[in-house]
């Protein structure tokens, strides 16, 4: 941490506004202790008030930035206290139309801290506002900081365990799609091995510091897979399901991906032996017989979403939803995925419940 | 919207932690000078170095700043802790003060500071890298065995560095920092 006043000096910024999470308030003084003797000096502390971001606390939020001349952003935590530092950011920079969800530029440097509260839309290019997602390349924040001293919590577990969950499923997802990039395919295998390799220990020892430290680490990597891939069948019928019933989007996602693979074994589709090297390593891998990875790769991601605490069918998602998600589905994943595929998969993993 | 809902907090400082910087860049300092007349392998090494060479190693952004430079006949001094008026040739600053204590209470090599980005360097890199030399050669001489490997890379053998040399060299640094 104490390389974020160095980091924001480069962008000529020395006042920062910081916005900080609930659940993150008892770690404001550590971020605080580790300014002292530096340059930098908080213009303004906020703690979020609301779970959302909303356009009349955000025109607020930028009267107290210009007031108290702050010249960069910092949040502390994720979910929506990120949200709200990238809705700033670009608000205040001339020429954005936030309401028309039109981002050209972003002059004001942004930096986040990994806490344990991650929603796993954090590194990525997509902000949620007023219930909306946002895309732009200006919503990368310019500094990431995971520091041990911010993770360890048990406050955010549960959240760190569901964005975990997602973020998985958004690049196991990753490593099937032919049209990932060549910069995604690179992070994907990262981010598949630190959540699968700290999760259990995490979800058993909540104060275990080098698993949250991990986890808190892939998932930030699994952003990097989110703003430069397409997420599969699972992923997208998560977002929009999440859409229609309120539901956790990254849990619904966790809890999909083990049938998404399923469905794809049934339908005799490979699963890339490169999954079961990330979430096992090498040593496990090549001492299983190669027709039973594809098994294994599955056994362990149920494994992994077990660790949610959650089953489907405790959800109670409506079966007269699946029509309207599969054709969405389709839709927004420009016919990647067929509605046919799509409409199977959901009456596959449904007709089980 | 009142004052005291959103507060402006200014950071402390970090006295002691500064003041043990402070006395280890001057202890550096005066060991450097004291070494360029003692040691065969520092005397080559700041041989090298440009006629105008003055070096500020200083923890960003405030200090404490070590100054060491050649004087007019060529031999190297210790300019003190005050940068203000020097013809800076080479300027080597270590991030934050933690960084500092990090590297000076030898739990980070100066090698491992530079790879975890704690180092910024202005000026030639040549230069440079033979001042993190002499600075490793320095923790050699003037700690004990089992503090220094925790501070250089390889800790010199019997063939990179006889008893003899490490001893003498030894001595008459210490007694040189001492009496100037």
């Amino acid at each position: 941490m104490e390389h974020i006043p160095v980091d924001l000096d480069g962008f000529n910024a020395r006042r920062p506004m910081v916005i900080v999470h609930p659940q993150a308030k008892g770690l404001v003084k550590r971020f605080v202790r580790s300014l002292a003797d530096s340059n930098l000096s908080v213009g303004a502390l906020v703690h979020c008030a609301l779970p959302y971001v909303n356009q009349y606390e955000l025109e607020r939020l930028a009267g107290l930035f210009r007031w108290r001349q702050c010249d960069s952003v910092v949040a502390i935590g994720g979910e929506f206290a990120i949200d709200i530092a990238k809705a700033l950011a670009t608000t205040l920079t001339d020429g954005n139309e936030l309401k028309h969800r039109e981002i050209k530029d972003r002059t004001i440097p942004l930096a986040y801290i990994a806490t344990q509260a991650i929603g796993g839309n954090e590194v990525t290019t997509t902000m949620n506002l007023d219930g909306r997602e946002v895309i732009s390349d200006f919503l990368y924040p310019d500094i990431v900081c995971i520091d041990n001293r911010m993770v360890g919590q048990k406050a955010g577990l549960n959240s760190t365990v569901v964005a975990a969950i997602g973020s998985l499923a958004w690049c196991v997802e990753g490593v099937a799609n032919e049209q990932c990039s060549p910069f995604a395919e690179a992070s994907v295998l990262t981010a598949i091995r630190l959540i699968a390799d700290n999760l259990p220990s995490l979800a058993k020892r909540p104060a275990d510091k080098k698993s949250a430290l991990a986890v808190v680490n892939g998932v930030a990597v699994a952003g990097t897979v989110k703003s430069n891939c397409k997420g599969g069948v699972a992923c997208l019928a998560a977002e929009l399901l999440a859409r229609e019933t309120g539901h956790n989007t990254n849990l619904l996602a966790g809890l999909l991906l083990p049938y998404a693979l399923r469905y794809k074994q049934e339908r005799n589709q490979t699963i890339k032996d490169d999954l079961l090297l990330a979430l096992t390593g090498i040593d496990a891998y090549s001492t299983i017989a190669a027709d039973d990875r594809s098994k294994e790769s599955i056994r362990i991601i149920e494994s992994l979403v077990s660790l949610a605490g959650v089953e489907l069918n405790q959800l109670k998602i409506q079966q007269y939803l699946l029509q309207k998600i599969a054709i969405d589905v389709e839709d927004i994943s420009e016919s990647r995925v067929s509605m046919d595929y799509c409409l199977g998969f959901l009456q596959f993993v449904f007709g089980d419940n | 919207m009142k004052n005291y809902d959103f507060p402006q907090i200014s950071p402390g400082t970090k006295p002691l932690k500064r003041f043990y910087v402070w006395l280890l860049l001057l202890i550096f300092g005066r060991a450097f000078q004291a070494v360029a007349k003692v040691d065969p392998a520092a005397k080559q090494e700041f041989d090298r170095m440009p006629s105008d060479f003055m070096l500020d190693l200083c923890v960003a952004p405030n200090g404490p700043h070590m100054i060491v430079g050649k004087d007019k006949q060529g031999r190297i001094r210790y300019y003190g802790w005050k940068p203000k008026d020097k013809k800076i040739t080479l300027s080597m600053k270590i991030k934050h003060l933690e960084a500092a204590i990090l590297m000076f209470t030898f739990q980070e090599s100066s090698c491992v500071a530079t790879a975890r980005d704690r180092l910024i360097v202005e000026g030639d890199i040549v230069v440079a890298s033979g001042v993190l030399r002499i600075m490793d050669l320095l923790e050699v001489l003037l700690l004990p065995k089992f503090i220094a490997r925790l501070g250089v890379k390889r800790y010199p053998n019997r063939t990179q560095m006889s008893l003899a040399r490490k001893l003498r060299s030894r001595v008459l640094t210490y007694a040189r920092v001492v009496v100037g």
